[in-house]
């Protein structure tokens, strides 16, 4: 039996429309999840090419995209990150790869296939209110996701399927666009009230599963638009990062779907 | 000289102006809807206001004792020197019997059995210097007073209904002792009386002498009052005749320019703040606070023989940060003061601002914060003492470390409002289900794990 006064508070408190219904697919499962994937950070001919390309497109000093991440010829490696990168990336790869989301950077961690020590990588956009850090952004994506589904917050979205757009009043002149593909994934774990807690694994969305003596932190953020990436420690962040900085330690995870490669693509 | 028609509100912010300018000099702490004040003076007036109790703390000569002194002399009308007179001033040696009441010893020899009340019982307004002089057991002798406004002794009591009280205390030195908790808790609000400011240090300084005060003092009054005090009278018969003095000391004041209260203006400022109401975020806020204070996803509910540390792996609510739990005469304090700030301020609404403005000075003098939550702040550059700086920080915004009530209110509050709705809807099913996943096993916030205990839900 409910407490009438919570329910007579709640007649107060109420928003004259009834809530809508939530949009139950806000979750679309990962169609790769179930795939031989193969991981390895950008570089190569495949890198020099890419990189070549978003030059092209976005200019070699773009702030939002290309300034400070340069392919290294000597090492053969595409040597920084930023978010703004890693989505026009999406745009070249060629077809059956993509960037990484964190639960992809865990399993090639955990699958030797990548050593991540001393590097960085940027996994995605932490939607904690539409106010406080990288306003304008946090606002324009968050329309977005209403016009789309239920917006609520914390929310994760992954770097797969997001675009970037041209946009003169936005910061750097740029602003990112929900794609068809793009995922939207309610995560209260990322709660600033989560801050400083260890995790050893992290969850099928990419997300920390706490326990007390966990190997590495999360350190949540906890207002407006924040990158998702995790450190040189391979501790994950949701703060302390700003959308256009990148350095020398940043690395660009790319997954492959192997079964493709190997057969030359079908 | 006060305008006729001057609202109410205008002849309080003229008292404290006036208090402001020309007698607790001080500098602006405190800022409200774009609006700055003193924060001493401030809830000092609240405080007469509400008829509430006030804890200042302070260095030694920090004013502390004289921004109440000044306050309860002008707000009701009572000359400086019977203020100052009927003060207790705080000693280790302090008995019940120099603080409450005393045996008629005249008649205790004939075998009569009557109490004569001290003043400070006799005299509404009240003034508790050096509170934490007096040894922890004899604190407790004053409880009910400061509470209820009835005094006992012996089989008397006297019913003085709630008025304005003030206790002054220095920081710990080696001559005082703790407050009891049972203290604290019917303690409203406390502020720190702070430095002036060097020009007004120098300014207090040349008037060595207090000449300034010679306006509020009236020593001719001040021996009537006493009279009344030491005749024998009854507390009622005492109170009529001491109306008469209250009026005197005002007509003198109100030629001197001062906007003063008549008991009909205090009765309709009581009225005026008990007819503010909180807007939707206010009240939120206060949900949220009153359930990061008082819930605890491991143990229940907050208790003070429980190791706060146990409820970190949940999250970093406030429920980790302190020993003990909420308490229901907290959140009266606080409801109280905000409205009554939101009242002198000219608003009918008390807003998030005003509610998360009072709320650390309602709070500091409560709560025990954990050593590690001490130790985390210990450092940081600050204005305010240890406690309050911790408690306006984690009740506001908090640090990227340590995030704050407020920051976590403006990131949960869409999914709160959420429930709500379903709830004001009647889909209380869905409303259970919605609050279950926004509580997420413990990692949610905790106004969901009580959202759900009123639901039915657990």
């Amino acid at each position: 039996m409910p407490n009438p006064r919570f329910l007579q508070t709640a007649e107060r408190w109420k928003n004259q429309a009834p809530p809508e219904e939530r949009n139950r697919v806000e979750k679309t499962k990962r169609a790769v999840d179930t795939q031989d994937l193969d991981y390895f950070f950008l570089g190569g001919k495949l890198g020099k090419e890419t990189h070549d390309l978003i030059v092209k497109k976005y200019g070699a000093d773009s702030p939002f995209v290309t300034q400070n991440v340069v392919y290294d010829k000597n090492v053969g490696l595409i040597k920084g990150s930023k978010l703004g990168y890693i989505i026009a990336l999406n745009e070249f790869l060629p077809d059956g790869m993509r960037t990484s989301t964190s639960y992809d950077l865990q399993k090639a961690i955990d699958g030797k296939k990548v050593f991540q020590k001393g590097t960085y990588e940027d996994l995605g956009l932490v939607l904690y209110n539409e106010s406080g850090m990288n306003e304008y952004l946090a606002r324009d994506l968050a329309g977005q996701i209403k016009d789309r589904q239920e917006l609520r917050f914390p929310a994760l979205i992954n770097l797969t399927g997001l675009k970037l757009r041209f946009e003169n009043k936005a910061p750097n002149g740029i602003a990112f666009n929900l794609g068809d593909e793009s995922q939207i994934i309610y995560a209260p774990i990322l709660s600033c009230s989560n801050d400083r807690k260890k995790f050893s694994k992290l969850d099928g969305d990419g997300l920390p599963i706490f326990e007390d003596n966990g190997d590495h932190t999360f350190y949540a953020g906890s207002s407006g638009l924040s990158v998702l990436f995790r450190d040189r420690y391979s501790d994950l962040y949701a703060r302390d990062r700003y959308l256009v900085y990148s350095n020398a330690d940043g690395r660009v995870l790319v997954c492959r779907e192997a079964a493709r490669s190997k057969s030359g693509g079908k | 000289m006060a305008n006729k028609k001057d609202t109410l509100q205008d002849k309080v912010q003229g008292l404290y102006g006036r208090i402001s300018q020309d007698f607790y000099l001080n500098r602006d702490d405190f800022e409200a809807n774009g609006q700055r004040y003193n924060s001493a003076l401030l809830l000092g007036t609240l405080t007469e206001l509400n008829k509430g109790n006030m804890l200042l703390f302070g260095e030694y000569g920090g004013g502390k004792t004289t921004s109440a002194e000044y306050l309860n002399a002008v707000f009701n009308g009572l000359p400086l020197d019977l203020v100052k007179r009927v003060a207790i001033r705080g000693n280790p040696q302090l008995t019940e019997e120099k603080m409450v009441g005393r045996p008629h010893y005249g008649k205790m020899h004939k075998g009569e059995e009557d109490v004569v009340w001290q003043h400070f019982v006799m005299i509404g307004p009240k003034i508790f210097d050096e509170f934490n002089r007096i040894p922890e057991s004899n604190q407790a002798v004053v409880l009910n007073g400061v509470d209820r406004g009835e005094w006992n002794y012996l089989n008397d009591f006297v019913s003085t209904g709630r008025q304005p009280f003030f206790a002054t205390c220095n920081y710990a030195d080696r001559g005082n002792n703790g407050l009891i908790p049972p203290i604290l808790d019917r303690i409203d609000v406390a502020v720190e009386s702070g430095f002036p400011g060097v020009m007004n240090a120098l300014h207090i300084a040349q008037d060595y002498h207090n000449d300034k005060d010679e306006i509020l003092r009236n020593p001719e009054l001040t021996r009537k009052a006493l009279a009344i005090l030491n005749s024998g009278k009854s507390y009622e018969e005492a109170q009529k005749e001491l109306e008469t003095i209250v009026q005197q000391q005002q007509t003198r004041l109100r030629d001197a320019g001062f906007s003063v209260l008549s008991e009909e203006d205090k009765s309709k400022i009581e009225q005026g703040v008990r007819g503010v109401v909180l807007d939707r975020d206010a009240e939120q806020y206060f949900a949220f606070l009153v359930s990061e204070m008082n819930s605890s996803p491991k143990y229940g509910q907050k208790r003070s023989i429980d190791n706060p540390e146990g409820d970190k792996q949940n999250g970093l609510y406030l429920n980790a940060t302190f020993a003990g739990s909420g308490s229901r005469r907290e959140e009266k304090s606080l409801i109280r003061y905000a409205k009554s700030l939101a009242w002198l301020q000219g608003e009918g609404e008390v807003n998030l601002d005003h509610i998360s403005q009072v709320a650390p000075y309602v709070l500091w003098h409560r709560v025990r914060w954990t050593p590690e939550t001490e130790q985390t702040f210990r450092d940081s550059d600050r204005k305010d003492p240890l406690d309050l700086h911790i408690a306006k920080t984690l009740l506001g915004d908090g640090t990227s470390e340590m995030p704050g009530v407020k920051k976590r209110y403006s990131e949960s509050q869409a999914n709160y409002q959420r429930v709500i709705d379903l709830a004001g809807h009647g889909k209380i099913d869905q409303a259970v289900q919605e609050a279950k996943e926004f509580y997420a096993d413990g990692r949610g916030h905790p106004i969901f794990l009580d959202t759900l205990k009123d639901l039915g839900g657990r």
